[in-house]
């Protein structure tokens, strides 16, 4: 089939860009803002430790100065006391170092440096002044001075701790702002979420709206034919057989009536008549049969039964009709049947409405699958907008749906002026349903 | 049926030509005259008011106009000639239409042939 006619095929939905990627970005921002919160609450934490630390420092150094000026004003320690003040040297040398590894760095605030650098100093004037104290008795030193020295001392120390209180306060502001870009990130995400899972779902009710709504017409459209065939099978009935038979019951009145009159001669007559209208009335009501279900198909298979088809077409549409068919076995029944009847919806829509002076019929195994082509010369049609030949026209809709119960496939290419050809694949080793 | 009595003249309607044919014949041998011949429900009318039938004998389904519309109009323009129904349906609904538009009788197709003889022979003692 070449050309640039329409082709009709039910396609797959293109699917909405991802989600995981919108995910995977909220994410990304939750945990950036996440660690930068995590590195917040060290920097309080090893500020909250520095502070810890200043606190038992300056009581061991007190203790120490206690210790030492014992020592200067009764002469020479005692073992505890020695070990005590070794244990005292080892403990604020190993507070100091730890301390020092604990100084801020240059991603804090510089009021935090600031604070330490302070606090540092006030300690080495703290212990300058203490060794200094240790001679306040031995040398006489003036007492008041030192004091005014230990007040200046403390007010450094009170400085620096309110330096710390300065940055563990701006720390844990640093660190609820973080907290709530993590929070914020989180309910965005989860926003998007609920979003998309009910945009998703809201497409799917859609999708399966409109499939209900197909189902129902075709179903409605279905019996809408089923009502029409019936009706027209009772006018046939009517018109036929009901008829012919009732013509014949007044026949054998009559015949009965002459008989009883002694007319022998006429009622054999009409015997005859009658036996001769029972045989015509016979053959009538065969070819019903036929129309309905023909014998072929069941007895010689689809082949046989698409060319005694192919055959009335040729006779009473006056198409050109061929088939070519070339299947090395029968198919299953119901196979036959979806095929047999496209074939015959093709041909009487090739008789009714193509104008075609010759039509072929293909039928043909291709790798695992049947397929079955009926191709006509006729007037064409637009199958997206043709009111008679459109994809709602029964005649179409019903072949496909019958096609795709079984399995197949089925498209019908065409264009105004160049024909038509319809096409139903069956799947080779399936057992269709339909 | 008594040779002495008038027999009923029928007017026949039924769009099947050879129904009609055996119909005529089986009549006619039973000594009943039929007057004319119809197919369908309008000429029904128009041969009901030019002949001088007694009993109009009718198919139900008929081209043009069928048999009830037929019966209907027959009952306003000659209220006096009876209608018989012939019909292939036996269906009650319809029975019940042809009994609303005045039909004498409503038969099924396949009855036997002395039922609507006799049923022809009703209708026109009734109407005398």
């Amino acid at each position: 089939m070449a050309g640039a006619g329409t082709s009709i095929r039910r396609g797959r939905r293109p699917r909405a860009p991802s989600l995981w990627v919108l995910a995977a970005g909220l994410l990304a921002v939750a945990g950036l803002a996440f660690v930068g919160a995590s590195r917040v609450g060290d920097d309080i934490d090893r500020l909250e430790r520095a502070e810890s630390l200043s606190f038992q420092l300056e009581a061991r150094v007190f203790e120490q100065a206690v210790l030492e000026s014992r020592a200067a004003t009764s002469g020479a320690p005692d073992d505890t006391g020695r070990q005590r003040t070794a244990t005292l040297r080892r403990e604020i040398a190993s507070a100091l170092a730890e301390l020092t590894s604990l100084l801020p760095d240059d991603r804090n605030a510089a009021a935090t440096a600031t604070a330490a650098a302070d606090w540092q100093a006030a300690l080495d004037t703290k212990l300058a002044l203490l060794a200094a104290g240790d001679l306040v008795d031995a040398n006489r030193v003036d007492r008041a001075d030192v004091e005014a020295r230990f007040e200046q001392l403390a007010d450094r120390l009170r400085t620096t701790s309110a330096a710390y209180d300065d940055a563990a306060g701006a720390a844990q502001r640093r660190s609820r702002a973080g907290l709530l870009a993590v929070s914020g990130a989180a309910m965005a995400l989860c926003v998007v979420l609920l979003w998309r899972v009910e945009r998703a779902r809201a497409r799917e009710r859609a999708a399966e709206a409109r499939a209900r709504e197909e189902r129902g017409r075709l179903v409605n459209k279905i019996l809408s034919v089923v009502e029409r065939q019936r009706s027209g099978m009772a006018a046939e009935l009517h018109d036929g057989p009901i008829q012919s038979l009732t013509r014949l019951g007044l026949m054998l009145e009559r015949g009965r009536l002459r008989l009883r009159l002694g007319q022998v001669e006429d009622s054999l007559r009409l015997l005859t008549d009658a036996q001769t209208a029972l045989g015509d009335e016979v053959q009538s009501l065969r070819r019903i049969m036929a129309t309905l279900r023909p014998p072929v198909l069941e007895e010689r298979g689809l082949v046989s039964a698409l060319c005694d088809y192919v055959e009335v077409v040729r006779k009473q549409a006056g198409i050109n009709c061929t088939l070519s068919a070339k299947l090395p076995e029968r198919l299953p029944e119901d196979q036959e049947i979806v095929l047999y009847r496209v074939a015959q919806e093709a041909l009487t829509n090739v008789a009714r409405h193509s104008r075609a002076a010759s039509a072929r019929v293909e039928l043909a195994e291709r790798a695992d699958k049947v397929v079955l082509e009926v191709h006509d010369d006729g007037v064409g049609f637009d199958p997206a907008s043709d009111p008679v030949g459109g994809l709602d026209h029964f005649g179409l809709a019903s072949m496909r749906e019958r096609v795709e119960l079984a399995g197949g496939t089925w498209t019908v290419w065409s264009r105004k002026g160049t024909g038509t050809v319809l096409t139903a694949t069956l799947p080779k080793d399936r057992v269709a349903a339909a | 049926m008594s040779t002495a009595a008038p027999a009923p003249r029928v007017l026949l309607v039924d769009d099947n030509r050879g129904f009609r044919l055996e119909l005529r014949l089986l009549l006619e041998d039973c000594g009943i005259e039929v007057v004319a011949e119809g197919e369908n429900g309008q000429e029904a009318v128009e041969l009901a008011a030019s002949t001088d039938a007694d009993v109009v004998l009718m198919d139900l389904r008929m081209p043009v106009m069928d048999g009830l519309e037929a019966a209907r109009a027959l009952r306003e323009r000659v209220p006096a000639l009876p209608v018989i129904i012939l019909s292939a349906y036996e269906d009650p609904a319809l029975k019940s239409e042809a009994t609303a538009a005045s039909a004498y009788a409503y038969l099924v197709k396949g009855c036997s042939g002395s039922l609507v003889l006799d049923t022809i022979e009703q209708a026109f003692q009734a109407r005398r």
